[in-house]
């Protein structure tokens, strides 16, 4: 039965727009409005004070920027997190900068200078042609409006006062609209400009919510909030007032999707194990104590990788040991006796951290970054380390070390922890016993090496992102080497087999913790290589648990012997793809 | 300090391989400038050179003033080699 509440005296209308993101979303409208930004424009003012209200909300816009862009990176990936790389480009540019400081000195105030200055690029970019740019003017028109909105002391609008399930309704969803979003109580998504290619778009197929976007102005003037809509995110269509049809038809295309997940969600306590009694450990990649829900509803066996540095990110200072201690303790408790891999501070020159003052490098990920800085600024490793510590007696953790390329670096890092285990023992803190500690394989020296690694480190995971770019000498973010960003090359698999087969002399064990880990044509080719735990984003868990559920680990294997012999990464798939011939081109 | 450049990419210098060489400038300290046959925009600004189109085979220039012009010049010249949107004249 449909739900009496969703439909409506008025009659149904159905409107067109952008197929932007997968599936059915049914609920009452959200209209999400801009606040009032608006201002009296003055003349006369003292350009000094001016100047010194604009860098105070300047400053508190970049700090925005830095916590928007980490959680966007944690929650929907590089790609969304790139947006903000653009805006903390765009809120430094210096012809921006000129034009905001020429109104000042003429003794405007400094919302009408930032207005004025923002206003003219703005209409230069929307009066192009060339999509790219008018969607750099999105761009500019929620920087303005974050500047001018800390100028005035009016908070932007916010998702967070959401509180009801609820389709969201907007003229286009900023970036920082997104990243304040709970999924779990969105729907579906509306907006009234947009592409596949707009911000809104891809948030929305980030975070898996059905989204038709561009459907014009007009077609929205007429809804309010609690409108009900469907939101056909397959058919790019918005049924505003649906009738009985209209929602039984809905319903039963969530009806369809559920089963889909219901039958994945039966899988859930499962341990990961293959068809012929292999353990494969399936855990989940988080990068805060909020994620711990979300991994254990997909069935994490464990965290895989958490990743401290969010903790470190957004803020002008360091986090302190307390701080840092709840965060981890938070996590072990949360995964409830599950074990937790917590990876130590992995950040270098490409990330802001104001606190450490890091020189620019023209080469961060060839630079001084990680481990590197951890071992050269003790004073901030310590801190970390005796946080962990402190943390042991709350949960399984399992501690690693990132950016491992010499055995020494390796050495010199458990040496800190062993000396923080110490202080913390005659400060009379108690420390769990046997804690493992391991590392990172993503240098290839560290894979080239890893029988000498091994006979030291209690566990390997194998950063595949890095391991890629760096195996390849290519940034799978530069369109023009992507090519080469090739995770099935049979070079990436000699390095990671190498892993493998030192990590087994000492009776180790690997895991992968990047996204080859989650990629279904990879998996077979891992498991078979020797590869015992798979750590993923938690959506990727189910799925990739029902695929090692029905893997034969000895057909991995010859089929992973097979893969090292063969030239290219082509040939790979392909035989991957012979062998299990039910994957999905989806799958891919 | 100036070095004189040809677009070879194949759809032309716009925007989004433009926006790169910003990335590229901004770091060095000397002021730096691309030249087109009608125009001088920052090389340090998105702004500015976001509004540059260039087509295949149009030539234009990098000007750079300052202790660092060489390096900088270099650098923006790397990129562009290197992502196939230009050559040295």
């Amino acid at each position: 039965m449909p739900d009496p509440t969703l439909t409506s005296a008025a009659a149904p209308v159905t409107l067109s727009g952008v197929a932007a993101s997968p599936g059915t979303g049914i609920g009452p409208a959200f209209l999400l409005s801009a606040p009032d930004l608006s201002f009296d424009t003055l003349t006369g003012q003292d350009p000094a004070a001016e100047r010194a209200r604009l860098d105070n909300a300047l400053a508190a816009s970049r700090t925005d920027l830095n916590g928007v862009r980490e959680g966007a990176r944690a929650r929907l990936g590089d790609d969304a997190a790139a947006i903000f790389d653009a805006h903390l480009l765009l809120l430094d540019d210096p012809e921006l900068g000129a034009a905001i400081q020429e109104t000042l000195t003429g003794g405007a105030n400094a919302e009408a200078a930032v207005h004025g200055a923002f206003e003219a690029f703005i209409g230069m970019f929307e009066s192009l042609d060339d999509p790219y740019l008018r969607e750099r003017a999105a761009d500019l028109r929620d920087l303005r409006a974050r500047v001018l909105s800390h100028l005035l002391g009016r908070p932007l609008a916010s998702l967070g006062e959401l509180r009801e399930p609820a389709i969201v309704v907007a003229h286009d969803l900023t970036p920082s609209d997104t990243a304040g979003l709970d999924p779990a109580l969105v729907r579906g998504v509306v907006t009234a400009v947009g592409g596949r290619t707009s911000h809104s778009a891809i948030m929305a197929r980030g975070l898996g919510l059905p989204a038709v976007v561009g459907v014009g102005e007009a077609a929205l003037a007429g809804l309010t909030r609690g409108t009900p809509l469907i939101v056909s995110g397959d058919a790019g269509t918005v049924t505003v007032h649906p009738d009985a049809a209209a929602l039984s038809a809905a319903q039963a295309a969530q009806v369809a999707a559920q089963a889909e997940r219901d039958r994945l969600d039966a899988l859930k306590d499962r341990e990961g194990r293959t068809a012929d009694g292999l353990r494969v450990e399936l855990a989940a990649n988080i990068g805060a104590p909020a994620e711990v829900t979300g991994a254990l509803n997909a069935g994490a066996e464990g965290v895989g990788l958490y990743r401290t540095e969010f903790l470190f990110l957004g803020r002008d200072d360091l986090p302190g040991e307390d701080e840092q201690y709840r965060a981890y303790r938070a996590v072990l408790e949360g995964m409830a006796g599950r074990p937790v891999i917590i990876r130590t501070l992995d950040i270098g020159g490409d990330k802001a951290l104001p606190a450490l003052g890091l020189p620019h490098e023209e080469n961060p990920f060839l630079g001084f970054r990680a481990i590197r800085l951890c071992l050269a600024r003790p004073d901030l490793f310590r801190v970390q380390l005796r946080a962990l510590l402190r943390a042991s007696v709350h949960g399984q953790l399992r501690v690693m070390f990132p950016m491992i390329a010499t055995v020494q670096e390796f050495l010199d890092a458990r040496a800190h922890l062993d000396a923080a285990r110490a202080e913390l023992t005659a400060e009379g803190v108690p420390v769990a016993a046997g804690i493992p500690v391991g590392m990172m394989v993503e240098i290839p020296a560290a894979a080239a090496l890893s029988e000498q690694f091994a006979r030291h480190a209690d566990f390997f995971s194998v950063g595949s992102n890095d391991l890629i770019g760096y195996a390849m000498a290519a940034d799978r973010m530069n369109e023009r080497v992507a090519n080469l960003y090739q995770p099935l090359n049979p070079a990436v698999l000699t390095l990671i087999a190498l892993t493998c087969q030192g990590a087994a002399r000492h009776g180790k064990w690997v895991g992968v913790c990047g996204e080859m880990a989650g990629d279904p044509l990879a998996l077979p080719l891992l498991v078979g290589l020797g590869v015992t735990e798979l750590s993923m984003s938690a959506p990727a868990l189910l799925p990739r648990r029902e695929q090692v559920l029905n893997l034969n680990a000895a057909q991995a294997r010859e089929l992973a012997a097979h893969a090292l012999t063969l030239s290219h990464a082509a040939e790979v798939e392909a035989a991957v793809r012979a062998a299990y011939p039910d994957l999905t081109p989806a799958d891919a | 300090m100036e070095q004189n450049f040809i677009v070879t990419a194949e759809h032309g210098l716009h925007a989004r391989p433009a926006a790169q060489l910003v990335q590229v400038a901004a770091p060095f300290a000397s002021a730096i400038e691309l030249v087109t046959a009608d125009k001088a925009v920052n090389l340090k600004s998105m702004m500015s050179v976001m509004g540059v189109g260039l087509a295949s085979g149009a030539s234009f220039s990098v000007r750079a003033t300052g202790d660092d012009a060489q390096a900088a010049v270099d650098a923006i010249a790397a990129r562009l080699e290197e992502q196939g949107l230009a050559r040295r004249a």
